[in-house]
């Protein structure tokens, strides 16, 4: 277990240590075992392209966000500025058998770079994302709401959005018979 | 009578299929553009299905959690309720036993067997051309 650990520390090390030199303003940080980049907001495509191209992470296993609503004073890392939402996308590299998560702090009514002229799968996650979090991400060919009507007002997963707010209407609804 | 012998035209169709049609199963929707018999372009219109699991599970304590994320695959809970134990388990900082493991371990290649048997009669009489 402790050569292991230890192994993947200096590896670890190896791919953080090259987003940091590549990408101004990126922070690294270890979470329960896991490799985090906290990347500006306008380094992001930048950061991904490098992941991709020049690291060999092919693979954008998921993207998604979070809305820190609630949380204003939660830990970061110093350098990295609070936002009210953090993008957090993971990558996977097949021949290096790592993964690297990388998070980009968003603030409300913000715009992130799309990543889907590098990863053409994140098309569906960032749709979800603006449709829940109404997040907007720059370049992408069809921003639409995924999963919500496209009359749906507000954005369900945010924090302020309130689980009531819209109501059954089933329960009033009056029996045909 | 292949598509190549058809004649040529530069009008095509777009058609939903879905979601009332038989084989989406009221859940997909698929905008399809068709020049005769052929598909052009295909776009799915996801959404009829989705309960909004994401924010029921804010109001949730952590085994309630692992009830709620079963819910989202009936074929496949157990992957599900592998996944949200292992992350909580981790940002808790939990050990479990190793008998707890291998419980997990036998549960998830039953639960891969019988996804996998529940997944090709569909498959079959979804595709079947004499439905």
């Amino acid at each position: 277990m402790t050569d292991d650990s230890t192994r993947e520390e200096i590896l670890k090390e190896e791919v953080a240590a090259a987003v940091l030199d590549r990408v101004k303003g990126a922070v690294a940080v270890e979470s329960h075992g896991q490799t985090v980049v906290h990347i500006p907001r306008d380094a992001w495509l930048e950061a991904v392209r490098f992941l991709k191209e020049e690291q060999q992470f092919t693979q954008c296993s998921d993207l998604t966000a979070v809305d820190q609503l609630l949380r204003p004073d939660r830990p970061l890392p110093a350098g990295v500025e609070r936002e009210r939402f953090e993008v957090v996308a993971n990558f996977l590299s097949h021949p290096r058998n790592r993964r690297i998560r990388l998070i980009c702090q968003v603030p409300d009514g913000g715009e992130v770079d799309s990543l889907f002229e590098l990863f053409s799968g994140t098309e569906l996650p960032e749709r979800e994302v603006y449709d829940l979090l109404g997040v907007r991400f720059a370049g992408h060919p069809d921003l639409t709401r995924l999963l919500m009507p496209d009359d749906w007002e507000g954005h369900p997963l945010r924090k302020d959005d309130a689980p009531a707010r819209v109501p059954v209407q089933l329960k009033e609804a009056q029996s045909p018979r | 009578m292949g598509p190549e012998s058809w004649p040529e035209s530069d009008e095509t169709m777009i058609i939903n299929l879905g979601p009332q049609h038989p084989s989406t199963h009221g859940v997909l929707r698929v905008v399809l553009e068709l020049d005769g018999e052929t598909v052009l372009r295909a776009k799915p219109v996801i959404g009829y299905l989705h309960t909004g699991m994401e924010k029921t599970g804010e109001q949730l304590t952590y085994v309630q959690g692992c009830t709620n994320v079963t819910r989202m695959d009936y074929a496949a809970p157990l992957f599900n309720e592998l996944a949200f134990s292992l992350a909580t388990e981790r940002l808790l900082e939990v050990e479990i036993p190793e008998r707890a493991t291998w419980i997990r371990m036998m549960m998830c290649e039953l639960n891969g067997w019988r996804r996998t048997c529940c997944s090709w009669p569909p498959t079959g009489w979804t595709s079947a051309p004499s439905r």
